[in-house]
C-alpha cells in the first residue's frame, strides 16, 4: 500500500467522520457535533493538501488531473478550500452537512479509481505539452471555478428549501438548523462572483494552451462549446445580479439552472463524446 | 432542618401581591441586613423578580423558620402574613435544593427555559454574598445552581425558539434578514400588540422608520420611544418601497394591503425580501400576497402556530433538563453528606491512630524494630483499615445513606458526641 493511498484514505475517513458528526448534530443526538465535524473537515482538507504536496515532491510536477482519481481528489480539495478558507466566516451547520457528504463521495470515488489510469511520469513523457504553465493555470482555475459553482449550487438548494419552509409556515426540524436567507444568499452570490471570472480565465488559458499544443483553439470541441454556454449563463446571472439588482429566489433558481447545465455538459462530454479529449 | 426555601411565584400568587412583596434594591439590602441579624437563619439569600419572591436559607433550628421570614416581610414591606400566607410554598432539605436547581434551569419559569432568571439569580447571589449573608454551604449551592442553569441552556434546547407573538416576529425576521442591523420597519396602527412587536424588533436591531396612524398623538408617543416618524394613514403607500418589515394592526374591516400593490412593489424592489406581519383581526393584508416570490406574510394565527410549535419543541427538552437537575442534586447532596461525615471520620481516624500508636509502640520497643519501620507499618495498617469504610461512606453519600454509617461508627467505636464535633 503506497503512502499516497494511505493519505488519501485518511482524508476520505476524515470527511466521512465529519459527515457523521454533522448528522449526529442535526439529529440532536450530539449537540454542537458540527463543531467537531468542522474540525474533521479541516483535517481532511489538510490531509488533501499533504497528498498533493507529496505527489508533487515525488514526481517533480504539479499535475492534479492526470487520471480520474487525482481529478476527483483535487476537485474535493478545491471545494474544501473555497468553503473553509474563502467562505470561512459564512460556514454553517447545514452547509457543512451537505458539503461533507459531497466531499466524502468525491474522495470515495478517488479511492476506488486509485491506481487506474496512467501515472504522472508516463503522461508527461507522452504529452510534454502538459507541463506548460498555461495548462496548469487552466486546470487549477477551472477546478476552482467549478468548486465555487458547486458551493453556490448547494447554497441555492438550501435557500429554496428555507423559502418553502417559510412560505408553508409549518416548518420541519430541518428549518431550525438552516441559516438565514440573507446568509444563504451571500453563499449563493459570493462564489458566483469568484467562479465566473475564474472560469473566464480558465477558458482563456485553455484556448491559448490548445493553440500552442495542437495548433488550434479547439472551438468545436464539445467541451469547449459547453464551457462557453456555461460561461454565458454565469455571466448573464452576474449581469442580472449586479446591473438589474436581481436577488432572492430568482438568483437561487438561476444558479441551480446554471449548475444543471454544467452537470449535463459534463455527462454529455464524458459519456457521449469521450473524456474531454484534449490530451 | 438544613436548607429551606419559602416564597411566592407566578403560578399561584396574583400580580398585585407579587408587586407588593417585590424587593427593590434598597429593600433587598434592608431584607438581607434583617436576615443577618435573625438567629434562625445561618445563611440567607433573597431572589426577587417580577414573577417570584423567594427566600433561600440554611437553618440549624429543628422547625421550619417561617416566623423569621414573616417578621422580615413585616419589617421590610409592612406586609401582614395573613395577606400572602396562603400563596406561599415551603420546601426544605432535598426539595428545597431541587426547587432552586429547577429555578436556575428555567424549569420553574413562566416561559420555560427563559434566560433572564439566571442573571437575576446571579445578582441575588452576588448581593447576598457582598452583604455577608452567604457562607460555605449556600455559597457552594449557588455556584452549583448557576453552573447547572448555564449547562441546561447550552446542553439542551429548552431556551430555543420564540414563544410569544412579538418574539416570533423577531425570530422570523432574523430567519429572513439574518442578524437585524438596519432593516426598515413600518407599522400600521399603534395597538398594544403592534407596539410590543415594534419594540421587540427595535431591540433586536431593526430600524423603526414609519409609524402610520390616524391618531397622531399615539403614533408620536411610539416614535419618541422607538424612533422613526409619524406618517398620515392616507400616505403609507408612498413609504413602502423603503420598507423591509411591514406590520399591519388596524381595525379596518377589509384588506388594506392588496396583491397588485405588492406585486408591483416587488419588481421595483428587485425582489429584495419583504416580511409582512399582519396581526390585525380581521386581516389587513390580502392572504394571496404570500404566493409572491420573496414575500413572507404571517398573520396572527401563523405567528401563534409558530409559537405553539416552539413551545412543544421546548417541552421535549424539559425531560433532559430535569435529568440534569436530578444529577446536580445527587452531586450536591453527596458533597454535603461527605462534609457532614468529616468530623466523625476524623474522630475515627484519631481513634485508630491512638490504638496503632500504643500497640505498635509497645511492639517496637519489645522487638527492637526501628522507628522508620514502625511508622511504615502503622501507615500501611491505617490505610488498609480505612479504605473500605471511607469508600462505603463515599458511596452512601450518593443516595443519602451516610447517617447510618456514621451512627454505626459512633456506636461501635464509642467516638464520643456525634454532632458539632
Amino acid at each position: 500500500m503506497s503512502l499516497a493511498f494511505v493519505i488519501l484514505s485518511a482524508c476520505c475517513v476524515s470527511y466521512g467522520v465529519a459527515f457523521l458528526l454533522h448528522v449526529l448534530s442535526f439529529s440532536e443526538i450530539l449537540k454542537r457535533g458540527y463543531r467537531a465535524g468542522s474540525v474533521m473537515l479541516q483535517t481532511g482538507f489538510l490531509l488533501g493538501t499533504l497528498y498533493f504536496l507529496s505527489q508533487g515532491f515525488q514526481s517533480g510536477y504539479f499535475l492534479p488531473v492526470v487520471n480520474m482519481s487525482a481529478a476527483l481528489a483535487f476537485f474535493a480539495w478545491a471545494l474544501a478550500f473555497v468553503y473553509l478558507v474563502l467562505l470561512g466566516k459564512a460556514r454553517t451547520e447545514s452547509f457543512g452537512l451537505f458539503l461533507s457528504l459531497l466531499l466524502c463521495g468525491l474522495m470515495s470515488g478517488a479511492l476506488m479509481s486509485f491506481g487506474h489510469g496512467r501515472g504522472i511520469q508516463a503522461m508527461v513523457r507522452d504529452h510534454p505539452y502538459l507541463l506548460k504553465p498555461t495548462f496548469v493555470l487552466h486546470v487549477v482555475s477551472a477546478f476552482f471555478a467549478y468548486a465555487n459553482f458547486a458551493i453556490s449550487f448547494i447554497a441555492s438548494l438550501l435557500y429554496l428549501i428555507e423559502c418553502r419552509e417559510l412560505k408553508k409556515k409549518n416548518a420541519s426540524n430541518f428549518y431550525f438548523k438552516l441559516p438565514s436567507l440573507e446568509r444563504l444568499e451571500r453563499l449563493v452570490c459570493l462564489p458566483l462572483s469568484w467562479g465566473t471570472p475564474l472560469l473566464l480565465f480558465a477558458t482563456a488559458t485553455g484556448l491559448v494552451w490548445a493553440k500552442h499544443a495542437f495548433g488550434s483553439y479547439l472551438f468545436l470541441d464539445p467541451k469547449t462549446i459547453v464551457t462557453f454556454v456555461v460561461l454565458g449563463c454565469y455571466l448573464l446571472i452576474l449581469y442580472r445580479h449586479w446591473v438589474a439588482s436581481i436577488r432572492g429566489k430568482e438568483m437561487a433558481v438561476l444558479s441551480l439552472i446554471a449548475f444543471a447545465i454544467i452537470v449535463a455538459g459534463f455527462v454529455e462530454t464524458f459519456f457521449l463524446f469521450g473524456k474531454h479529449n484534449f490530451l | 432542618m438544613g436548607f429551606f426555601v419559602i416564597g411566592i411565584n407566578h403560578k399561584d400568587c396574583p400580580v398585585e401581591v407579587r408587586e407588593r412583596l417585590h424587593f427593590t434594591s434598597q429593600k433587598l439590602q434592608d431584607g438581607l441586613a434583617y436576615a443577618k441579624t435573625t438567629a434562625q437563619f445561618s445563611e440567607s439569600m433573597i431572589l426577587s423578580t417580577c414573577n417570584r419572591v423567594e427566600f433561600y436559607g440554611y437553618t440549624d433550628s429543628e422547625s421550619f423558620p417561617e416566623d423569621g421570614f414573616f417578621a422580615l416581610m413585616k419589617a421590610v414591606h409592612g406586609a401582614d402574613r395573613r395577606d400572602f400566607e396562603h400563596y406561599l410554598y415551603r420546601h426544605h432539605g432535598r426539595e428545597a435544593l431541587r426547587h432552586l436547581f429547577r429555578v436556575a434551569a428555567g424549569l420553574d419559569s413562566l416561559v420555560i427555559g427563559e434566560s433572564e432568571i439566571l442573571g437575576q439569580l446571579r445578582n441575588a447571589f452576588q448581593t447576598a454574598h457582598t452583604t455577608g449573608c452567604l457562607h460555605s454551604l449556600l455559597y457552594r449551592l449557588m455556584e452549583k445552581a448557576l453552573k447547572l442553569g448555564k449547562a441546561a441552556r447550552t446542553e439542551t434546547l429548552i431556551n430555543e425558539g420564540a414563544v410569544s407573538i412579538p418574539s416570533v416576529a423577531v425570530e422570523l425576521a432574523e430567519k429572513i434578514f439574518g442578524q437585524l442591523t438596519s432593516e426598515n420597519v413600518m407599522v400600521l396602527g399603534t395597538g398594544e400588540m403592534a407596539t410590543l412587536t415594534v419594540k421587540n424588533l427595535k431591540s433586536a436591531g431593526a430600524s423603526i422608520r414609519y409609524v402610520v396612524s390616524h391618531d397622531r398623538e399615539r403614533a408620536e408617543k411610539l416614535t419618541v420611544e422607538c424612533g422613526g416618524e409619524w406618517v398620515p394613514f392616507e400616505t403609507w403607500e408612498e413609504k413602502i418601497p423603503a420598507v423591509d418589515i411591514f406590520i399591519t394592526a388596524t381595525n379596518c374591516p377589509y384588506p388594506i394591503v392588496k396583491h397588485e400593490q405588492i406585486k408591483k412593489l416587488m419588481s421595483e424592489r428587485h425582489h429584495r425580501p419583504l416580511f409582512l406581519i399582519d396581526i390585525a383581526v380581521p386581516r389587513n393584508v390580502d392572504p394571496v400576497i404570500n404566493q409572491l416570490d420573496d414575500v413572507y406574510l404571517y398573520n396572527i394565527d401563523d405567528l401563534k402556530s409558530v409559537a405553539d410549535r416552539n413551545l412543544k419543541h421546548r417541552g421535549l427538552e424539559i425531560a433532559k433538563a430535569e435529568a440534569m437537575v436530578e444529577k446536580a442534586l445527587v452531586s450536591y447532596q453527596s458533597w454535603l453528606e461527605q462534609l457532614e461525615a468529616r468530623p466523625t471520620v476524623e474522630s475515627f481516624e484519631r481513634h485508630l491512630d491512638k490504638i496503632l500508636e500504643e500497640e505498635l509502640g509497645a511492639f517496637a520497643k519489645k522487638s527492637g524494630v526501628s522507628d522508620e519501620r514502625r511508622d511504615e507499618l502503622r501507615n500501611r495498617i491505617r490505610a488498609k483499615l480505612l479504605h473500605v469504610p471511607l469508600t462505603k461512606i463515599k458511596e452512601a453519600s450518593q443516595n443519602g445513606g451516610v447517617a447510618r454509617y456514621l451512627h454505626a461508627l459512633h456506636s461501635l467505636f464509642d467516638l464520643g458526641p456525634k454532632d458539632k464535633e
